[in-house]
């Protein structure tokens, strides 16, 4: 059994708020909106389909802001998760897991690829640079399993507070727009016209977005004055080896991440009482993940409130596990989960997605990633 | 738990570069079958299956496929049990400056769908779980310089907690200005349950962050690089960049009982921009029996410990 962990510090940026206070109201209160992409990044004529949800404003109080909009999200949002925790980076030891699908991709988009000018670091020195700014004594690793990388980020936080001499690990999944990335979206047409509609009967692929994600994770007792908002219990990662975009559709692999997550927590499938699953809003993804709900919770299913998290903020990429981990993490705190945008949910889904804020007494609750290349994940939380 | 480095294989864009380089006599016959030394995906994938791949998941397949052949393991009884750790950081780097020129010109209309995936910077560690059924944890790791030693901590940990069989690692890049693609692999077995003679061992593996590489390193920080040294016959270096090695040697030399090597300046051109040059270091040290703690450590600031083992052959 793996001992549990205390998520003692939360920060975001995100298409609903840049602060957690301001993200979990508007959750709870606001349907989510999506923007067509800025043109002078991404012209009508290069990619039809421009449809993302953005995150607000970011401080750019961060040295290399200006130059990287996923430094800035990250930075913004660590700052905050740190301040949240209360960690003194003077005193304590800290590292940290840097999820993200594409790094700062953009930035080679906006300057090199457009016009030629090199940037000093390559796409995936974020996490080094983050290190750098936040004076990180702890180690500093960056893991990209495209969707699902914040989400594996646990996996490698939890083996640091293992067995380092580390007092915390930060986890921040972080994605920034792409334009490279919403042209592939668009010719694998994937991607919705109207909205992202996780588990919807019109459904037609995903809406991307961007933000920053940030979790403070630590051992042992939190100081009186601090929050805990929730535990780690279990985080498990698997391969379906099966294809480069689609899922399994037996769907053994992801069944079996998410019993290995209950066993690592010591607990059944029937102490679950809330999902947030990886939702996308694609017609394939949903069903599979659907039918591994149904084989693993059986006749309980409709009784257990799900909250697909990316109908609210799209599909953040990288930075997806880290959102829906946090998500479940306030939810578990509040004992309340936020009504859905889901409108219609297709006659085939027997899901319970509330469609008004709903009081829950809810002791543990699971979270699932799913990715390209088949690079799986599923966490287990309880509540503090 | 000591890791067995039960096989190593390696594909590049420049065998001759890199056989000259490693100097491994394991692999001398393919890259002679090569004739002109240059990476043919036939040759070495076969004829079909590789058309729409990158470069970089058909130099990681290749990698992946001798280190598999060569080792002989029964790798397919265990699949279910094997897991694949990769670092990189720009396996996506050519697909999406080739995807950006032809969105900006013509429109992601004219992109082929079939190599939309492959913008994804995960998608060679995903193909060779694909191509070999490996259904074990898949991480792709993406710091600068030192990701593909960092699959060894990933590896080491994830093989204790999920009682792996064996872990495929390596590091794999696609070609830059600066430097030619390739990639290399180990296939790593839990010590104690090692079902072929080891080529090398390695235990006590560490990662570190110097959050200001430039700065004096404080006593702390020296104190728990240099922890693996106690029993060590020598500390051996590798970095990516002279300048850095220089600074850490000189953190480190005089509070040493053992002779510091600097690999740093073994770079046979190959630019200090990626994922590989520190992983064929390693290579170097093990192909010539070398043993001891090694330290990598990158300009960003990242470091890698373990401690380097003689295998039995």
């Amino acid at each position: 059994m793996m001992r549990p962990l205390n998520i003692a510090g939360l920060g975001v940026v995100s298409p609903l708020g840049a602060s957690v206070s301001e993200f979990w109201s508007r959750i709870c209160t606001e349907a989510g909106a999506p923007v067509s992409l800025d043109s002078s990044f991404i012209t009508p004529e290069q990619v039809a389909n421009r449809l993302f949800y953005l995150s607000g404003s970011t401080s750019s109080a961060f040295k290399d802001a200006i130059l990287s909009r996923a430094f800035s999200l990250a930075a913004d949002a660590i700052f905050q998760a740190l301040g949240d925790s209360g960690m003194d980076m003077t005193e304590q030891r800290v590292g940290l897991v840097l999820g993200t699908g594409a790094g700062e991709i953009e930035v080679f988009e906006r300057h090199e690829f457009a016009c030629g000018e090199v940037p000093a670091d390559g796409a995936y020195t974020l996490a080094a640079r983050l290190g750098r700014e936040f004076g990180f004594d702890g180690p500093v690793l960056s893991v990209s399993t495209a969707c699902s990388s914040s989400a594996t980020a646990f996996a490698l936080a939890l083996e640091l507070l293992e067995d380092q001499e580390i007092d915390a690990v930060v986890i921040c999944g972080v994605e920034s727009a792409s334009r490279t990335t919403q042209a592939a979206f668009n010719k694998l047409q994937a991607l919705d016209g109207e909205r992202c509609r996780p588990f919807e009967s019109d459904r037609a692929g995903t809406v991307l977005g961007d933000g920053a994600a940030a979790l403070v994770l630590r051992r042992g007792e939190v100081r009186g004055d601090r929050r805990v908002y929730a535990r780690l219990r279990g985080v498990s990662l698997v391969c379906d080896a099966y294809h480069p975009t689609a899922m399994c559709p037996d769907g053994a692999k992801i069944d079996a991440a998410a019993r290995d997550a209950l066993a690592q927590a010591g607990i059944g499938e029937d102490s679950i009482g809330l999902i947030v699953p990886h939702g996308t809003g694609t017609v394939l993804n949903d069903s599979a993940e659907y039918a591994m709900l149904q084989g693993l919770f059986g006749h309980r299913l409709p009784s257990i409130p799900i909250f697909p998290l990316k109908g609210k903020i799209g599909h953040t990429g990288g930075g997806a596990g880290a959102f829906s981990v946090m998500a479940l993490a306030l939810m578990l705190h509040y004992q309340a989960v936020p009504p859905a945008d889901t409108r219609r949910i297709a006659p085939e889904f027997q899901l319970h997605v509330p469609k008004s804020l709903l009081s829950i007494n809810v002791t543990h609750g699971l979270v699932n990633a799913y990715a390209f290349g088949g690079n799986h994940a599923s966490l287990v939380l309880e509540a503090a | 738990m000591s890791l067995s480095v039960t096989s190593v294989g390696w594909a590049a864009r420049d065998y001759k570069r890199w056989d000259e380089f490693v100097g491994w006599p394991l692999q001398r016959d393919v890259a002679d079958d090569l004739g002109e030394g240059w990476f043919d995906a036939v040759a070495c994938l076969g004829k079909r299956g590789h058309k729409y791949l990158s470069n970089a998941t058909r130099y990681l397949l290749a990698a992946t496929i001798k280190a598999v052949e060569t080792c002989e393991i029964p790798l397919d009884a265990t699949k279910d049990r094997t897991g694949v750790i990769v670092g990189t950081n720009q396996a996506d780097y050519q697909v999406r400056r080739q995807f950006d020129r032809i969105v900006r010109e013509e429109g992601a209309d004219a992109l082929n769908a079939v190599e939309a995936p492959n913008t994804a910077v995960n998608l060679p560690a995903s193909h060779v779980a694909i191509r070999f059924g490996y259904t074990g944890p898949n991480v792709t790791l993406t710091n600068q310089h030192l990701a593909g030693l960092e699959t060894f901590y990933v590896a080491d940990r994830l093989m204790r907690r999920n009682r792996l069989a064996a872990m495929v690692c390596g590091a794999v890049e696609d070609s830059s200005a600066d430097a030619p693609g390739g990639a290399a692999v180990m296939v790593l077995e839990d010590g104690e349950r090692a079902t072929r003679p080891s080529l090398a061992r390695i235990d006590a593996i560490q990662v570190d962050f110097l959050s200001d590489p430039q700065a004096d390193m404080s006593e702390r920080t020296r104190e728990r690089l240099l922890r693996g040294c106690a029993n060590a016959s020598a500390l051996w270096l590798l970095s990516p960049c002279e300048s850095m090695a220089a600074r850490t040697s000189q953190s480190l030399q005089s509070h040493l009982t053992v002779p510091l090597h600097d690999l740093s300046s073994m770079n046979n051109g190959f630019g200090a921009s990626h994922t590989l040059l520190p992983f064929l270091q390693l290579f170097w040290l093990m192909a010539n029996g070398h043993e001891g703690h090694v330290i990598a450590v990158s300009p960003l600031g990242h470091v890698v410990m373990f401690n380097l083992q003689r295998g039995d052959s």
